[in-house]
């Protein structure tokens, strides 16, 4: 066990992001629980610990010392996936993917609070947090759909799903060779959903302000 | 012959190192600052661990 003490900052994306969506769903009956080993440190550590090695990773090949969200996201997805925080409650049957769908959520909220920050920043404040607030509840990231597909038969979140699963999963299992997580092209996949995104996050502010208008 | 103009213009290009440059991107613990002030939410933190009991596993901000 390492002297890893998280930052303020991984504390924060711990408990507004990452705790927030394990409660989701832990608390929807669908036989997932959080892995506890009274042996190790607690799921919240593994995970920041995992985070900042990916984040040394990505820092060793660039000169400055910020991570952009991309990166930030693609970090956080990598870390989740290699900390496999959820399991099944016993007796319950899981999706094999559960952590790399809990992954791809955890990046895509890092890159929808910054898309929310971007919006609003300059924004009246009390305005600014019902906004904000309408925009973290109602506004979910969107994947281009099975129409918009060029030669899959699956929608585009399950291929991810599935491209994350297969990076860094079965090579275990099976004892094949590991495509190991990628930092660089899931930042890229990252950048893309944000382009991807951005009208629909301006329709969700858009219903907000009309939501505000008739109150 | 098939459209090269983007292909060419990055081969003529003076190499640079700019993949190596950090993005002038903001502060994340500012954004997540930001997007959770204000709010005070009351809900039940506790999860539901493997061992079957349940616990709050925040660093409770």
């Amino acid at each position: 066990m390492r002297n890893y003490r998280p930052s303020e900052t991984y504390k924060r994306l711990y408990d507004y992001i990452i705790e927030d969506l394990l409660i989701q769903i832990c608390n929807s009956d669908m036989g997932y629980c959080v892995r506890f080993d009274a042996d190790s440190e607690p799921i919240p550590y593994i995970i920041g610990e995992k985070f900042e090695d990916y984040k040394n990773k990505a820092l060793y090949n660039m000169s400055g010392e910020r991570l952009d969200r991309h990166k930030l996201a693609s970090c956080i997805c990598g870390a989740v996936i290699e900390a496999k925080p959820l399991v099944n409650v016993k007796g319950r049957k899981i999706k094999k993917n559960a952590n790399e769908i809990l992954a791809l959520a955890v990046g895509l909220n890092v890159i929808k609070f910054f898309m929310i920050y971007d919006l609003l920043k300059d924004k009246e404040d009390s305005y600014c947090r019902e906004a904000r607030t309408y925009l973290k509840e109602h506004f979910d990231m969107q994947f281009p759909s099975l129409n918009d597909n060029i030669c899959d038969t699956q929608e585009y979140r399950k291929n991810m799903e599935n491209a994350l699963f297969w990076s860094h999963h079965m090579c275990e299992m099976l004892k094949k060779e590991c495509f190991h997580f990628d930092i660089w092209a899931y930042a890229k996949l990252f950048y893309h959903l944000e382009l991807y995104n951005r009208p629909f996050i301006s329709e969700a502010y858009h219903a907000f302000k009309e939501q505000e208008k008739s109150a | 012959m098939l459209a090269s103009k983007n292909m060419l213009q990055s081969l003529s290009e003076e190499h640079s190192e700019n993949y190596k440059d950090s993005n002038n991107d903001c502060d994340f613990g500012k954004v997540l600052e930001f997007c959770a002030s204000g709010e005070n939410d009351k809900c039940d933190r506790a999860i539901l661990c493997s061992d079957g009991k349940k616990r709050v596993l925040s660093f409770e901000h």
